[in-house]
């Protein structure tokens, strides 16, 4: 969702989103969904 | 500022989401837990540990239901917004920019800037791909979510199948029954009615400093 804006913007400078510690967030986000279904995945599997 | 101050003042949406989602998480874990020792003693057996709890079929159904309608919303949103549109609405494009736009409008191959990714300059696969990777990898985890729901579901209900002194059944068989469906169902309804009522009330009601609305004088014809 999301509104959508004129134009692409101009960031706020070079660096500053899509390197260093925003993907560290992305990296802690995607490690957090894809271990959680592995784990989920694996109880199912394992008739816990 | 410090450094970590522009951090967290940087990232702060999906910071705090982070922090909200870990607590709601935790808190689930501790009723479900409490709800599920309550279940067992009123069967007369015995209870478990919250370890064991958290390595069980029921908490793990209980959490991807949950999950695998979150990524369906978002999945069916992203998609349906490319072709369809809602007049008035901040949510949608204007009527007649349905599609998925010009290499020139999304900056591909040719079009691409010095700071455009990678994949969006190669052409090809990569940036086919890449084109639709929001909704691929949204897809994707809806697909692994709903499959861990259907797998940990299948163990939890042979586990009252059991309990009940009934035989347990196949996973294949776990797929047509009442109990798969209404867990499926019961939180697709929920995100169905969410997304469709923000896609309209968009159009008449605004949040003054939120992105997810027009400006509050806007009028209500205003698309996008």
């Amino acid at each position: 969702m999301g509104r959508r804006r004129p134009g692409y913007g101009g960031g706020d400078g070079p660096g500053s989103a899509g390197g260093g510690p925003v993907r560290v967030i992305f990296s802690v986000y995607a490690t957090l969904i894809v271990v959680g279904l592995a784990y989920f995945i694996a109880l199912g599997v394992a008739n816990r | 500022m410090s450094r970590a101050g522009r951090f967290v003042r940087g990232n702060s949406l999906s910071l705090v989401f982070l922090v909200i989602f870990l607590a709601a998480l935790a808190g689930q874990a501790f009723a479900g837990w409490h709800l599920y020792n309550d279940d067992q003693h009123s069967h007369h057996d015995p209870g478990v540990s919250l370890a064991r709890y958290l390595t069980s079929s029921r908490f793990a159904v209980e959490t991807t239901e949950n999950w695998q309608s979150e990524f369906l919303q978002f999945t069916l949103y992203i998609a349906a917004t490319i072709w369809l549109i809602q007049r008035g609405s901040s949510e949608s494009k204007e009527p007649g920019e349905e599609g998925a736009g010009s290499d020139e409008e999304q900056r591909l191959g040719a079009h691409a800037t010095g700071d455009s990714p990678k994949w969006a300059r190669v052409g090809g696969l990569r940036t086919a791909i890449y084109s639709n990777s929001l909704v691929l990898v949204f897809g994707i985890l809806f697909l692994a979510s709903w499959g861990a729901q259907s797998v940990s579901g299948w163990r939890d209900f042979n586990d009252e199948q059991v309990q009940h002194g009934e035989g347990p059944i196949s996973w294949a068989r776990y797929l047509t029954e009442p109990d798969f469906w209404d867990r499926t169902l019961q939180n697709w309804q929920s995100e169905f009615l969410a997304v469709g009522s923000m896609a309209i009330f968009a159009v008449y009601l605004r949040q003054r400093g939120s992105p997810e609305s027009k400006p509050v004088g806007a009028p209500h014809d205003a698309t996008g």
